[in-house]
Order: C-alpha cells, then structure tokens, then sequence
C-alpha cells in the first residue's frame, strides 16, 4: 500500500467519525490538496524542500493516536519538564496540547467561537494558512485537531502558555491546529512549547493567527527535538492596521523538521519582528522558512535568525521579503547568520526578494563560517581551554537572539538548554 | 645566580600556510625580574617571535627550542602555556562578540588557579581585584558593560590588555607594540601600571618602535631583531642609537 492510499482512509474514517457542515466545509480542501499531492518529497520546482530528505516522512505509516492512548499519556512528566521553564500548572494559564487533557484555565479571556464558526474574524481554518500552500498545512487540514479561541482585554495574565507535550507510542501522527485570535487593542505573549518524544513520531502542529487592529503579540516559541520524531512547525499571521508581532524561536532540531512562519501584513502602519535560534547537531535536517508578504503600506518587518550546526546535521535557511505594488514605504530587512561547527555540517541560506513598489527600503544578508580562530587564539592566551572558549564563543553568538526573548521564564529556559547543548555541540 | 625564566635556542619557525621561514635561527635568553625589549624593521619577525612563545598554530617551529622555566614549552597547548605564566598583549586584541570582560577575566583567572591548585575566587574577592585594577589603568566601568573589546577605541583596547595582565599576574608578560596607538596619557598609564608589577620574579619581553614606552620602562637589556636574528643586544644606549641612525647600521 503506497503511503498516500493509506492516509487517504485515514482522511475518509476522520470525515466519517464526525463533523458538521462547517468542518467539512473547512477542511476538504486540505483532503483534496494532500491526495492528489501528497508531501512535497518531489525535488524538482520544491523551493522549499529540495534542500532536505524528506524521505522519512514516508518510512511509518503513520497513524492519529486514539484518544485513550492518549489520556494514558503521563501527565506529571510533563509538568516535570516544565519546571525548568519556571512555569507552575497553578499559577498559569497553560493549555497542554498532545495528551488530550486540553486544559485551559482562566476562561475569562477566552471567547471560545467554535470550529468553523462564520465570524469575520478569521479563526476558520484554512483561512490564514492556506491547505494547498503545501502538503504539510494540507494533511494537517485534513485531519486536524482543532483548538479555537480569541484573547480579549479582559486578558491580564502574562503569558498563555502552550504546550505540546509528545508522544508516548512510535509511528503516530499529531495534526494540532490551533485558530488564535487576538482582539483589538489586546497585548498578550503566548510561549508555545513542544517537547521532543523519544519515539518515530510525525508532528504537524498549525498555528493560525489573526491579529486586529492595534494589537500585539509576542510570541515565543521552543522547540526541542529528539533524534527520533519529527516537526513539522507551521505559524501563520495575518496582521491588520497598526498591530504588532513578534515571534522568537529557539530550537533544537528534530531529527527532520522545520520552522515555517509566514506573517502577512495587510494592515496599514503594522510592525513584526521575526527571530530565533537553530541547533542541529548528528545527522538531523532542519529548515528554516521565513516569508513576509507586505501587502500594505507603511509596514516594517525584521528577520534576524542565527544557526549553530554541527556533525553532520544540516540546516537550510530560506527567507523571502515580498513587497506588493501598493505597499509604499515598506522597511524590510533579513539577516541570517551561521557559525559551523564541524567540517561535516552544512548549511544552505537562501535569501529572496519580490519588490513590485518603487518606494521602500529593504536590505538582506547571509554568512556562514566556522569559529573564529583568533578570538580563539586570544581566548587561549588568557589561560582558557579551548572547549570552553568555544563554548564561549557559541554562548556569545547565539546571547544576542536569547537576550531578544522578552519572557523571563522562556529567555531563563533557553540559557538553560543552551547551557545543556553546548558541551555536546563543541567537539564531536 | 639568577634564575633563567626563558630560554630560546637556535629557534627556527615559519608560516604554517605558505612555508615562508620567519624566524632563523634565533636564541634569547631572559632572567627572572629582567625587561628586555625587541626593537627593529618591520617584517623582521618580532610579533612572530612574541607569538611562537605564546603557542599560536599558525607558526610552525621547524627546529630549535623554548624553554619556560625550564620546561619544554613547544610540548605545551597555549593555554598551558598561559596557566603556566606566559601572558601577552596583543599588537591587535580580538573582538569577541557576546562575550563580557568580566565573565572572560573570571574564567581566566579560575582557570590559573585552578591549574595552580587554588580554590576559585568568590564573586566578591574576584570583583574587588577587578574594580581596583580597572581603577588603576583607568577604564571606565561601564565600557567593560560592553562586548569584549567590541566598541573599544585602539587606547581602551591596549589598556584592556594591560587590565588582563594586571589580572593574571603572568611570570613573564610578552608586550606587542602595546605603545602604538597610545596617547600620552595611556602611554604613562600603561608604563606606570608595568612598572608596578615589576619584581624579582616577573620579567617582561616589550616589543616596540619607538622609545617613547622607553622612557617609562626602563629596560636591562635591548635587542635587535633583523631578518629573523638578533643581530645586536645591549644596554639602553642601544636604543638611543636606534632613534639617532635607523637600523641601517646594523645590517650586514
């Protein structure tokens, strides 16, 4: 049986268990791209893939862990991985995603709409992140598991906080999707972590995000891979006039994955500054796919993402500034930074630009290279091993985007798990 | 009898990338408590001569040896060497991004008392030595707030280095045309800060130009270095006669 016959019954047995007019309605068209395409293992005219293996994709079939499986899922070794990051299940609005206990507190901020509710508000799915933009958004279409709700004003704590918690079994398929809206004039951080799980497990988490007027999101994400699942990472934005977003990423790769962010600035007069942190290390594959699209004037957009790799890992950086005819004024910049760690790593960085304005300013650049010799040599001279310089080194590279991350709890976090993958990365 | 601290034999040492000898056949010896200075015409192989005891691997020694008190230190990583007592401050300090001085010189400083069997010095002593020091060569606390050496003039950078030496009170301290580039000002602080650390067990080896550095530190012996050999040493005079004629004379 060819993989795609078999997640082919895996979509009709989702479409059969359940769901109204308005899920179907929402999700056929992921159903339909991903059948007729599958995922996107074709190297030829595949921008985004054709850097990676994605071969492993297709090594399991891959099938969505039942709920019971799930609810068997040990909870406290969730909250025990938390505690690191400082945050107490009590005190915080948390949400734990991948074990089934949805579990959102506080509801007073939370005006939950429903699948496929038809509100203006954008939070259906497949509106902001669009199914046939590829196989991955597709499948997760497909057969998702859905968590809608808006933040409100009323919001006051200081961050919601997502976890995802992994897998318990091999060979199983998460499909989360989240629909997120923030409200006009609305201020929140949302952290969105995800464990690894030690086990062969395919992650497709979406999220979607609509942000009205005047309001801001700062957005932390972690991701901490395992030399055995893999994650597929997708975050969509949609902007409207005069909001703001910023997302800062720190990961360490899966043994296959990516970060896929995509904002689009409709709105007048809207900010978003993209950032983040990637490890790779062994053999994994990461991809890191940043795309702006400036579709109004007066917006201004940073991307500023720096990778470590080293053994044989890879990474591919490719990030894309589209700036549309009317989208005057538009300030665009992109800067991807490499430190390469060992002869066997590689990265590929790939900038791109599409500016149909006359009247913007946008500036993009890349480097890759391995630790600088003399500020070893200097280091050295004072006394200092050459490991630990080298840790010093990586500690002052990657400082400048960890320093970024304005959560307490999640900038403390990622020192920490730098300070974990540091001594590993330096020799190997 | 005084005590030899280094002793460079018949050294030979090229560039590990094109092969091209430096240094030919040098030999130097220096006694604990004794400043010595290198002078000469450029590309004559001073900072290769400063480097090569330091450890740097972009040299290789091709034959002879060093021997830091009396211990083989070709066989010695750089690091080694500097736990060991070897300092130098750099012709052109590097620029470490994201690094903090005072996170660098703490883990400096441990990593020498440590190698010498010393506990680690708390926060509060270390940070008291650092303060008085950084008093002493005059930097501005705040500019250490910064990225080592990031930001830092040509001055602030020289008198970091003195900083460091200050700090990890080296047996012997390989000064790398730290004059250059200084104004009056640093130039005495530079001198005043080495004169003060100069006792019977600490020896200084000053590469230079000029006499002006000269004329705070006064040197026991002076030599000059020319295509790769010390072709004079001497006294004081010998610099005077430098500023007064060139090098010219000294070539064969």
């Amino acid at each position: 049986m060819s993989y795609l016959d078999h997640y082919k019954k895996l979509i009709e047995a989702e479409f059969k268990s359940n769901k109204n007019f308005n899920f179907m309605r929402a999700v056929t068209p992921g159903a339909d791209y991903f059948i007729e395409n599958g995922f996107p293992l074709k190297k030829k005219g595949n921008e985004r893939w054709k850097y990676l293996d994605l071969r492993n994709v297709t090594s399991s079939n891959f099938t969505k862990s039942i709920y019971e499986e799930r609810i068997s899922n040990d909870f406290d070794s969730v909250l025990e991985k938390l505690a690191p990051c400082g945050i107490n299940i009590v005190e915080d609005e948390i949400l734990i995603v991948g074990d089934n206990k949805n579990h959102l507190s506080g509801r007073n901020f939370v005006d939950s709409e429903g699948i496929g509710a038809s509100s203006p508000s954008k939070t259906i799915i497949g509106e902001i992140a669009d199914p046939e933009e590829d196989g991955f958004i597709a499948l997760n279409a497909a057969v998702a598991d859905i968590t809608s709700f808006s933040i409100n004003e009323n919001f006051s704590q200081k961050a919601l906080n997502i976890v995802f918690a992994g897998q318990s079994q091999s060979d199983r398929l998460s499909t989360e999707r989240m629909c997120i809206k923030i409200h006009a004039n609305t201020e929140v951080t949302i952290n969105e972590i995800h464990f690894d799980s030690d086990f062969n497990t395919l992650n497709i988490p979406v999220l979607e995000i609509y942000l009205d007027k005047d309001s801001k999101l700062i957005h932390n994400k972690v991701i901490l891979g395992s030399e055995k699942d893999m994650n597929f990472n997708f975050t969509r934005v949609f902007q409207e006039e005069g909001s703001y977003y910023k997302n800062t990423s720190f990961c360490h790769s899966p043994s296959l994955g990516s970060n896929d962010i995509k904002v689009i600035m409709a709105g007048q007069g809207s900010e978003c500054d993209l950032g983040g942190i990637y490890f790779t290390d062994n053999k994994t594959q990461f991809n890191t796919h940043v795309t702006v699209d400036h579709l109004a004037p007066n917006c201004k957009s940073n991307q500023f993402y720096k990778g470590v790799l080293s053994d044989e890992s890879k990474a591919v950086f490719s990030g894309k500034i589209f700036v549309e005819r009317n989208a005057q004024k538009t300030y665009a910049t992109q800067k991807d930074l490499n430190l390469l760690m060992s002869k066997g790593a590689e990265i590929d960085t790939k900038p791109s630009l599409e500016i149909y304005a006359d009247d913007v300013e946008c500036s993009h650049g890349a480097t890759a290279g391995h630790v600088d010799e003399s500020s070893l040599y200097y280091m050295m001279s004072r006394g200092i091993e050459k490991e630990i310089a080298t840790q010093m080194l990586v500690r002052g590279f990657v400082d400048e985007i960890i320093d970024s991350i304005s959560d307490d709890k999640i900038r403390k976090f990622a020192l920490n798990q730098t300070e974990l993958i540091l001594p590993n990365l330096s020799f190997k | 009898m005084v005590n030899k601290i280094l002793e460079i034999k018949n050294l030979k040492a090229s560039v590990s990338e094109t092969g091209e000898e430096i240094l030919k056949g040098l030999s130097l010896e220096i006694a604990e408590g004794e400043t010595h200075v290198i002078m000469g015409p450029n590309g004559g192989g001073k900072s290769t001569l400063v480097n090569v005891i330091a450890g740097r691997d972009s040299y290789e020694v091709d034959s002879g040896s060093i021997k830091f008190k009396s211990k083989d230190l070709l066989n010695m990583t750089i690091d080694e060497r500097a736990r060991e007592g070897i300092f130098l401050a750099f012709q052109y300090p590097s620029e470490i991004p994201g690094v903090r001085p005072w996170q660098f010189v703490k883990a400096a400083v441990d990593a020498k008392r440590k190698a010498n069997g010393d506990s680690e010095l708390s926060v509060r002593e270390f940070s008291k030595i650092y303060d008085n020091n950084l008093k002493e060569i005059n930097i501005i606390p705040d500019l250490m707030k910064r990225s080592l050496n990031e930001g830092f003039s040509g001055g602030e950078k020289k008198r970091n280095e003195i900083f460091q030496m200050m700090m990890l009170e080296p047996n012997l301290a390989l000064l790398d045309e730290t004059d250059s580039g200084l104004d009056v000002d640093a130039l005495k602080a530079v001198g005043d800060a080495v004169n003060k650390m100069k006792d019977t067990k600490r020896s200084f080896l000053i590469v230079t130009h000029y006499q002006r550095l000269l004329d705070y530190v006064k040197p026991d012996f002076v030599h000059v270095l020319i295509n790769g050999k010390i072709v004079e040493s001497g006294n004081y005079d010998l610099v005077k006669k430098i500023e007064a004629d060139g090098y010219e004379s000294f070539w064969d």
